[in-house]
This record gives structure tokens, sequence and C-alpha cells, in this order.
């Protein structure tokens, strides 16, 4: 049933660090154009699942696959390619390089330079701290300009599947809000994104359709209607 | 004022052998995080394969055949074909099996590497050249006696223009090549690949760099840079022998944590500063050439203790 309305379809995902197994029998739709939030708390294993969608961490077992293409055996780079960007803040910058030489590096496989320089016109256009900062090195930004580099460096590939990572992450409130209503205009856009956060709150003020994962395996998945009045919800910050 | 600019010309020579030495340590650094123990085997074994390359094309009577100029590029095409094999074989089997256990394990095997490639050229040079000699050429135009003597290095460069013309060719060789590496490095995709990694790995993966081709290839270009190390170091000393590698390497190692052993430019400043230290000292301290070496390591110390980011490493913090 792997039909063509998913953009990606993750069927019985398990993954282990060494013998310890993390994620156990994980399966996950993302519809396309839709964006669809992943919510657990500190250690629940997002930042694992985000990873092996990426085959940096490798699948013990299950199948992925992206708009009805079985993906399983693609190496990290081919899934890159194929659109699937990641922005994981905590992942940090490429802090020796200018923010806009770490734009590029995002940008590694438009080979088009003049399409590269409209892209990135475009996300500066959208991201006008970066603009400010073009030339300084991508280590000396604020925890939030750091966080807005992370994203538009996922974005300027125009992806078929965005996910981010805790997008919120470290962020004071005013900068979560900053932060959400970017992920609003994307999702506006059409864009279709897999949102993994903590804060379920604003997670699910952008999404259309929520899983909650808890000790590395999938214990919501629905409507957020119904996952607002699930007794997920008790801690709202999870 | 004429002992203050000979010594300035020695010490800018020795830090020319030293710096490309350093650069490999620095390019494998940076993608692996491992230091690569065996760099300065690999430069010696360069150098040894194009003196090897070397009686096997006077045999083949290539030298008479070819112009001179195109004998050399031969050559050193074949010390860096060798190198880049031995950085690729380094990688695949002293390096990556062991990347995911403690980081001890890789830098004993890699000393373990050194170790063989020096009884490797001790034993193995001289039957090797012999042999192929004879194949190419019926009758071997020089005889090698035996790999664990001294070995004379070929004159390659100007060999009649006099001893100043190949100091200045040292210097505008090692100039060329960093700069080839500086564009290399900044302006292709590959070489910004190579920072990314050298930066953040796990990022680059995100980002889509194919990072075990971006190490194999750092591997490859470390291999060149070593190979034409090691010819500097035999066109410079003249004499060389299998077991010169522990000591190069001491020395490039050194100057690669002078200048922050991810800071490609730091090597080069590193290997400079190691080199002057010593030639200065060797040149106006009495009894100095004893010295020399013990006040070069010295600095190395001092500097692993009040700024151990290296003379350019900026120290950046990720607040996350
Ligand atoms: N490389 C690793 N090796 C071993 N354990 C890990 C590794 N990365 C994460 N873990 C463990 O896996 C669990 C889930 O981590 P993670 O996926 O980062 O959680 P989350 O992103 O939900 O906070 C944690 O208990 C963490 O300690
Ligand atoms: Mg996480």
């Amino acid at each position: 049933m792997s039909d063509e309305s998913a953009i990606l379809s993750i069927r019985g995902l398990d993954t282990s660090y060494g013998r310890i197994p993390m994620l156990r029998d994980v399966n996950i739709e993302v519809l396309r154009g839709q964006v669809c939030c992943v919510l657990g708390a500190n250690g629940a294993g997002k930042t694992t699942l985000v990873k092996a969608i990426l085959n940096i961490v490798k699948a013990d077992k299950g199948s992925m696959s992206m708009s009805g293409e079985d993906i399983s055996t693609w190496p990290t780079h081919r899934r890159v390619q194929a659109g699937i960007a990641l922005s994981a803040s905590a992942a940090g910058s490429f802090q020796k390089m200018s923010v806009d030489t770490n734009l590029k590096m995002g940008a590694y496989y438009i080979k088009d330079t003049k399409l590269l320089e409209e892209r990135l016109a475009e996300i500066y256009r959208s991201f006008p701290v970066l603009r400010e900062r073009l030339q300084q090195k991508a280590g000396t930004l604020s925890g939030g300009e750091r966080t807005m580099l992370a994203i538009a460096r996922a974005v300027i590939n125009k992806p078929r599947l965005l996910i981010l990572d805790e997008p919120s992450l470290g962020l004071a409130p005013i900068m979560v809000e900053e932060v959400f209503n970017i992920v609003k205009q994307l999702a506006l856009q059409q864009m279709s994104i897999l949102l993994v956060e903590q804060n379920a709150v604003k997670a699910l003020s952008v999404a259309s359709t929520g899983y909650v994962i808890q000790k590395g395996a999938i214990v919501f998945c629905g409507s957020v209607q119904d996952l607002a009045k699930s007794e997920f919800m008790d801690n709202p910050v999870m | 004022m004429e002992m203050f600019a000979g010594l300035l010309v020695s010490a800018l020579l020795l830090g020319c052998t030293y710096t490309l030495i350093a650069v490999g340590f620095s390019l494998f650094f940076g993608v692996m995080d491992v230091v690569v123990f065996c760099c300065g085997d690999i430069a010696i074994f360069g150098a040894f394969s194009i003196m090897g390359a070397y009686v096997v094309l006077m045999s083949a009577g290539l030298f008479n055949t070819l112009p001179f100029i195109v004998c050399v590029a031969l050559l050193l095409l074949i010390g860096a074909l060798f190198c880049a094999t031995l950085g690729l074989v380094a990688y695949r089997f002293s390096i990556k099996p062991f990347s995911h256990s403690s980081e001890l394990m890789p830098l004993l095997s890699t000393i373990a590497l050194g170790t063989v490639i020096k009884e490797v050229l001790g034993l193995m040079f001289m039957p090797a050249v012999n042999a192929s000699a004879s194949a190419f050429g019926g009758e071997a135009a020089l005889k090698v006696v035996s790999g664990r003597n001294p070995q004379g290095f070929p004159e390659l460069l100007f060999p009649n223009g006099g001893v100043n013309l190949r100091y200045v060719t040292i210097i505008c060789v090692t100039v060329l090549l960093l700069l080839l590496l500086f564009i290399f490095l900044n302006k292709t995709k590959m070489g910004l690949s190579m920072q990314a990694v050298s930066q953040n790995k796990e990022l680059s993966m995100m980002t889509g760099i194919n990072v075990s081709r971006t190490i194999v290839v750092t591997f490859i270009i470390g291999g060149v840079m070593l190979a034409i190390g090691g010819f500097l170091v035999g066109s410079y000393q003249k004499i060389m022998s299998f077991d010169n590698g522990a000591m190069y390497g001491a020395k490039g190692f050194s100057a690669a944590v002078v200048g922050g052993l991810r800071n490609t430019w730091g090597a080069v400043i590193g290997g400079m500063l190691l080199a002057f230290v010593e030639v200065f000292v060797a040149g106006y301290v009495a009894n100095g050439a004893a010295y020399a070496g013990v006040v070069a390591f010295v600095v190395v110390v001092i500097f692993i203790i009040f700024k151990p980011e290296g003379i350019i490493g900026e120290k950046t913090v990720e607040k996350v």
C-alpha cells in the first residue's frame, strides 16, 4: 500500500547502537504537501529516527520508500540528492566557513551556477538575518542565527521532503516564534515537512498529522486534532 | 651578514622539506581525526621509489632518448603514484578498520605500518630495483648494492646549473605546490568537501557530501604531497637512508602541531618555524648543532602547553 500520496513511508524500522536496540518497529508516513510531526521527550529516539531516514544510522530491519520508490539500500548522499533535506541545529555548522559558503555547501548538488545565485537570493530574502552576516564565520553566529542557517541550508535545495530536527532547541521564546513562522511559510508553499519536536504546542500548531515516540517506539499515530485530545498532551512540553 | 643570508637560505630549504610532510599530517588528521604516524615513512618511500625508478629508466636508456625534463616529470609521476597508493593502503588497512574502536588503535597501527614500510625499503629495495632494471634494460646501468646502505639521491634539479639554481627550484616547487593545494581546497567542490568533512563530519553527511569518497581522495592527494616532499628531501640532502622516515615524520608532526593540527596553513608556518629555530640555533649558538633538534622540540612543547590550538588555529566552541 505504498501509495503515491506518501512522499516518505517507513515500515517496520529497527535500529540499534551497538547491541542496544533503539528504534523498534517504527512505521511513519509523511503525506505530500503536508506537515507531519513526531513528538517525543529527550532521548526518545527522534534524532536517531531522522538519521535513519538518511541512512546515517543504519537500519537493522524495515524498509523505506520515497514516492513509492524503495530507497532502503541507498547511501546517504544519494538520498540527499533525491531530495531529502535534513536541518538539525544540534548538528552545528561548518564553523570556519562563512555563512555564504555554508549555504553553498547545503546546495551541494545544484550544479547550475545561475540557479544557485537565484536560490541564494531567495534565501536572503526569506532570511534577512543571514544576509547581514554573509561573510561572517558560522562559528561566531548566535543560537538563533545558527538555527536560521541550519534551516536555510536545507531549504535552499527546495527539497521534496524537508526534515526539521528540533528547530526550537535552545532558543528564546521570541526566536521560537520566528522559527515557527518560517515553518508556517514553508507549509503554505506546500512543502512536505517532517517536523521533529519536543515542543508539542508549537508543533501541533503547524502540523496536520502527528506521531508520538517513546523509548524508540511509536505510541500514537493520528490527526493533530486527536493528538491534541489525547493523554500525551497532559504534559505539552514532552 | 653573509652568514645570516646563508642560514636564511638553509632554513627556508629545510622548512620546505618539513612543510610538505606537515601538510600531509594535517590533511589526514582533518578528515579522519587520526594522527597518521607513518607520513614520514611514506615520504621516504616516495623518495626511494624515485631513486629506484631512476635506475630503471637509466637501464632502459630512456634518459638518452627522452628530454631530461620529461624523464624528471616521469619520475615524479611514478613517485606520486607509489605514495598515493601507499596513502590508500594506509587508509584502507591501518586506519579504516579501526575507525570505530579506541583512538589509540589507528595510532598504533599507523606506527606499525611505518615500520613495515621502512623494513620493506631496507629489504626489498635492492632486489626489486635490480630485477626491474635488468628486466627493462637487459643489464642494469647502475647496480643498487643494499637497501640498508645510504643511497645517493640522483641530481634531477638542474644538474648542470649549480647549487643555487637547485635551491631556488626547491623553494619554487614548494610554493607552487602549496598554491595549487590552496586553490584546490578553496575553489573546487572536492576541496571544499575536504574542509567540510574536517570541520563537521556528521553535518557533511547530512549535506549529502560523499564522505567516504572525500576521505579516499584526501589520502590520494596527501600521498602525492608526501611524494613531492620526499623528493625535495632527497634533492636537498642528496643522501637518503631507508630509516629516515621516523625523523622526518617526527619533524612533520611537530610542525603540524605547532600550526594547529587541522590547519593546512598552520602546517606551513609550523614547518618554517621549526626549520628556522633549528638552523639558527645551530648557526649562532656555540656547539649549537648538538642542541638544534632539542631546542626545536622545546618550541613544540611550549606550543602544546600555551597554544594547543596552534599558531593560527582559532578556538571556536559551538554552543548548542
Ligand atoms: N551514537 C550513539 N551511540 C550510542 N547511543 C546513542 C548514540 N546516539 C544516541 N544514543 C542514545 O540513543 C538514545 C536516543 O537518542 P536520540 O535519538 O538523540 O534522542 P532524541 O533526539 O529523541 O533526544 C539516547 O538514549 C542516546 O543516549
Ligand atoms: Mg535529538
